[in-house]
């Protein structure tokens, strides 16, 4: 989800007509969106937008999702583009390694308030950390266009030969030192760092414009007020994505009643150049019956077409069975003929689908594993054991050495945010254990079981692992012994329908000649005391009795 | 003068002119010791009968005398056990000796060692035991004779089974000074009719209410019939009593019973997949692109190795319907697919992952499937983020389902917990479309709140798999269910370490839909 912060003035600035703050609630709900309230200011708006859609990255995005949905202003939104020749900018070979593709455009005569400002800046991050992951798959360059001499240049050079004052600094800077110097340098230095070329905008007169992803030159590059000609530029690696999102800026500046110039981008080994902002549309073949077999609708190509509409479509050709539709070309999201159907859903609205019950006879079931393991979780309660759930993420220091185990194979986690996770269990009692270390104030006895799954090593396997099921017994007490847990084993045992087997074993951590390996038919475990070094070091002021065995083969 | 029916009892079994003590009417009246004193000391306050009480010293085993009359040995019969056999040690080596066998009698070492000198100085004195030519010590011909069946064992068994020995007895003095036997002092309490007790005595038996009253009923008092002739104590059954627990299958896991039953009520069969998985089977088999945020380190628990595709075939058809939509009719996502992305290994991040495994398998439609099981989310753990949980999912594969059959499966699962009041709404899953959101309206909590996620799976991921027909899914993490149902505020107050073992001892046990329970 992604926010879009606004005011509820200045999305009705842009709607045709301007809706209460209920009402934006109920349409933006239907259309797939959210608004939360905040109760204090009523005039401030906090919309959720989903992920696919970065064209409602902004205010102005929003309403004209809404001028369209509400039926104000139906079919393709538009952009009028003007052409002037002298807007031409040049991608050199020089860039193409580090980073090969740009689309360009201009605005002039936009009227800035700094309210709009604002939004401009916010939606350059907002698209920056979202569609552009992080700048990865593209950066947005806004500049002042009066200081810009054209033609412009994109190349690539020596991060020493690129030297300019970058916004937020008043010192000239190599490219080499905006890495290590510049906060932005820094935090996205690692999408530059590898490269021997760096990528730079200059104009004819030679001035530094900006080094993408990273900055904009201070002098050139930084817009104010009163400046009412802009020129914009997308770079990156994927010429797909830098076009959407070109469009996306240019149909904003062009809702913000700016005028929208083209640039003619000149690549390296194309003939003609790219004519940037593209606005292409983006056609589909959509099958009348697709629709309703999808819908469960009896919509006819009419009734879809209309509905269309108010979703931001043309739809130039249709017959009964087929329409053929047209989406902006913003709607990045629109990959299968599916995907229109879903908006033609939401137009019609999701509330007025009526459920129907599915009449497709099979039979339900368990698998046989649950049917066990719940059959001796209910043994285990009979027996007046108390389950617990602990987490299977933990730390070798726990799991192993506070338990004085010997490290046997295991899955280990790579990089995690929560401090102290290092690895799977592979056994349970050190976890379940935890469960009792954070009880120790509850009433004794502790008689407490966890019955659930461990990771094993198991090459075979696709991934290298096994999950298992195990089953863990814990008894502690003041008057806590071998015979008791014993006892307990025995009666699992019977439960299971065959004898619980016990012979003297050696195992670290536990008393010698009080632990014994077990064996139920085909399931092995173990079942020992404590030692009284552990149970020192956990805090554990009882005798302490474990049983664990594998509750799978 | 009345009397209560009890003290009748212990009256009667008084014989005039005999001297009792005390603590035999117990026995002869069934009742208990405090109640007998109770008894006693009124009457005694009524004049009916006199107390003498007297101190008396008895004889009792110490737990030295008890350890040695259990074993059967006495500390010097060891000595002689180890010098029968070896015939000759020094001072050293026959303690040590001793210590051993001590120690396996369950002695400690220092009391091993006391019990040592305490015996070889016995054993001296008494000529058992003589010094020899190279220093060492040896039975005496009257030790070979005397150390077996003593008379200092005969005294002390006796006294172990409750006789009371000679007085000024050497051997007991010998016993006392060893530590085997102690005095301990008791009161003896004697009680005795006065001619008063008598009279009332006589009174009373023709008295013909008189009903014994018993508390507890013994084994005796049933199968001699005495219960016949006696009234019951009645008990103050308000009272409070020491808590029990029962055995109990934790909370969060009964909420899985309950939500199993209801799918399999449902027609679903169960379906179960590993923790550990291949990026291939939890996201690029279901068309999540490979620069997805989702994918990133941000979300997700990336393990160290990598895994093996599966049939190559279909890492092919994935591949292709990746790079430009193969032929499924769409356009793909136009980048390179890389197939070393999809062999990481992770911790499922979903139970969809699962769902694509089973696929995998082989579908035979129509078939209806769920599963319960843990997810992983790379996230720092606070009160309401966990790192691991709980996620239900559950699909149906089958001809002709529409979005409408989706809803309708999502709204009879939510009606089983009494959520009947259902909206949807639309929203984005990268691997289904349309996509719906399930909310429900709380009774108890009186808003709308999430429930469900659901959708249909997109048919780039179906069809690799060779699956021609729709398939709806829908699915819920367990714990905001879970937390509802058990009336608490955050998630880890239901699973992990630190759940309350008092809450897992003591939630209520009968299963109830969320309508009813009206309240949080």
């Amino acid at each position: 989800m992604v926010n879009v912060d606004s005011t509820l003035n200045d999305l009705n600035s842009y709607l045709k007509k301007p809706l209460s703050i209920e009402q934006l609630r109920e349409t933006l709900f239907k259309m797939g969106f959210d608004l939360d309230s905040d109760s204090d200011d009523s005039d401030a708006l906090k919309m959720d937008i989903t992920a696919d859609r970065p064209d409602l990255i902004s205010t102005a995005g929003v309403a004209r999702a809404l001028n369209a949905y509400l039926g104000h202003q139906k079919g393709i939104p538009k952009v009028d583009v003007k052409r002037q020749s002298a807007y031409q900018l040049v991608v050199e070979k020089s860039v193409q390694p580090v980073r090969p593709f740009t689309a360009a455009f201009v605005v002039k005569n936009i009227h800035l308030t700094e309210e709009m400002v604002k939004e401009i800046i916010w939606v350059q991050e907002k698209i920056h950390d979202t569609f552009a992951r992080q700048r990865k798959k593209a950066a947005i360059g806004i500049y002042p266009l009066k200081k810009i001499h054209w033609p412009i240049k994109f190349t690539g050079e020596a991060p020493e030969k690129i030297k300019f004052v970058p916004l937020g600094a008043k010192e000239e800077m190599s490219g080499s030192e905006l890495l290590q110097k510049h906060p932005t340098g820094q935090k996205y230095a690692h999408l530059l760092r590898h490269h021997s070329i760096y990528p730079v905008f200059r104009d004819a007169k030679g001035n530094v414009l900006s080094m993408p992803p990273i900055i904009n030159s201070r002098d050139v590059g930084q817009v104010a007020l009163d400046d009412h000609d802009l020129f914009v530029e997308v770079s990156g690696h994927y010429w797909p994505t830098l076009s959407t999102i070109a469009d996306i800026l240019a149909h904003l500046f062009f809702d913000m009643k700016g005028d929208v110039y083209s640039v003619e981008v000149k690549y390296p080994d194309e003939k003609s150049p790219r004519v940037t902002p593209e606005l292409g549309r983006q056609s589909f073949a959509l099958d009348v019956e697709l629709v309703n077999n999808t819908l469960g609708t009896p919509f006819t190509a009419e009734q879809i077409s209309e509905l269309l509409s108010r979703m931001m479509y043309d739809v130039p050709k249709m017959n009964p069975k087929q329409l053929t539709v047209e989406a902006p070309s913003f709607r990045a999201d629109l990959l299968h003929p599916l995907d229109v159907v879903d908006d033609v859903a939401r137009a019609y609205g999701f509330e007025n689908l009526k459920p129907i019950p599915v009449e497709l006879y099979t039979r339900g079931g368990v698998l046989p594993q649950t049917q066990f393991n719940e059959d001796v979780r209910d043994c285990m309660a009979g027996l007046g054991f108390h389950e617990v759930m602990t987490w299977t993420l933990t730390s070798h220091e726990h799991h192993f050495t506070v338990f004085e185990r010997e490290e046997t194979p295991h899955v280990r986690l790579g990089v995690v945010k929560e401090q102290g996770l290092t690895m799977v269990r592979n056994m349970l009692y050190p976890e379940t254990i935890r469960a009792l270390l954070a009880n120790r104030s509850q009433p004794q006895p502790f008689r407490l079981f966890e019955l659930d799954q461990i990771v094993d090593i198991h090459e075979p396997e696709d991934t290298g692992t096994k999950t298992h099921y195990k089953l863990c017994m814990i008894l502690g007490h003041a008057s806590a012994t071998f015979d008791e847990m014993k006892g307990n084993v025995d009666a699992l045992g019977r439960f299971l329908g065959s004898t619980a087997v016990f012979s003297p074993v050696e195992m670290s951590g536990f008393i010698s000649g009080r632990t014994a390996h077990v064996k139920m038919g085909q399931l092995n475990g173990f079942a020992g005391e404590m030692h009284p070094r552990v149970l020192n070091r956990l805090g554990i002021p009882f005798p302490l009795l474990v049983f664990e065995c594998y509750l799978t083969h | 003068m009345t009397n209560l029916p009890v003290e009748h009892i212990v009256l009667d079994s008084l014989e005039k002119g005999k001297e009792h003590i005390l603590h035999s009417l117990v026995e002869k009246t069934g009742l208990s010791s405090d109640s007998i004193r109770r008894i006693v000391g009124g009457l005694e306050e009524k004049g009916l009968i006199k107390v003498v009480r007297e101190k008396v010293a008895d004889w009792v085993l110490t737990q030295s005398g008890k350890k040695a009359v259990q074993q059967g040995y006495l500390p010097e019969e060891y000595i002689y056990g180890i010098l029968v056999t070896v015939k000759h040690l020094l001072l050293e080596q026959l303690l040590k000796k001793f210590t051993l066998l001590a120690v396996k009698h369950g002695s400690t070492e220092t009391e091993a060692s006391k019990e040592f000198a305490a015996a070889f100085g016995l054993c001296k004195r008494k000529g058992f035991i003589q010094r020899i030519q190279n220093g060492g010590f040896a039975l005496t011909p009257l030790g070979e004779k005397g150390l077996n069946n003593s008379s200092e064992k005969k005294v002390l068994e006796a006294i172990a089974r409750g006789e009371i020995p000679p007085l000024n007895s050497p051997i007991v003095s010998e016993l006392s000074a060893r530590g085997l036997i102690a005095q301990k002092m008791r009161t003896n309490e004697i009680v005795q009719l006065t001619e008063k007790g008598v009279e009332e005595k006589k009174r009373g038996k023709t008295s013909a209410s008189i009903q014994r009253e018993v508390g507890p009923i013994t084994l005796s008092l049933l199968a001699s019939g005495e219960w016949k002739k006696v009234s019951f104590k009645p008990y103050d059954v308000a009272t409070g009593v020491e808590t029990r627990y029962p055995g109990r299958i934790h909370p969060l896991r009964q909420t899985i019973r309950d939500v199993r039953k209801s799918m399999v009520e449902l027609g679903f069969r169960e379906m179960e997949g590993p923790l550990v998985e291949s990026a291939f089977w939890n996201m690029d088999a279901m068309f999540i692109p490979q620069d997805h945020p989702a994918r990133e380190v941000q979300d997700t628990f990336y393990l160290p190795g990598m895994a093996v595709l599966p049939d190559a075939d279909l890492v092919k058809r994935v591949k292709a319907i990746h790079e430009h939509g193969g032929k499924t009719g769409s356009r793909g996502f136009g980048y390179e697919w890389d197939p070393k992305m999809a062999m990481q290994m992770l911790l499922r991040t979903h139970t969809t992952a699962t769902t694509f495994r089973e696929l995998g398998k082989g579908l035979h439609p129509p078939e209806k499937r769920f599963s319960i099981g843990r997810i992983y989310r790379n996230e720092a753990m606070d009160a309401t983020h966990l790192s691991e949980f709980y996620q239900v999912e559950g699909f149906v594969a089958g001809k002709g389902l529409t979005l409408r059959h989706l809803m309708g499966i999502v709204k009879e699962f939510c009606g089983k917990w009494g959520l009947t009041q259902i909206k949807f709404k639309p929203t984005y899953n990268p691997y289904t479309e349309p996509s719906m959101e399930a909310l429900a309206y709380h009774p108890g909590l009186k808003r709308w709140v999430e429930i469900i996620n659901s959708g249909m799976f997109r048919a780039e991921s179906l069809k690799p798999f060779g699956i021609d027909v729709p398939i709806i899914a829908w699915g819920f993490g367990l714990e905001r269910l879970a937390v509802l149902l058990h009336q608490k505020n955050t998630l880890r107050e239901i699973l992990g370490p630190d759940v309350s073992l008092d809450f897992i001892r003591n939630y209520p046990g009968i299963t109830h839909t969320l309508m009813e329970k009206g309240g949080k």
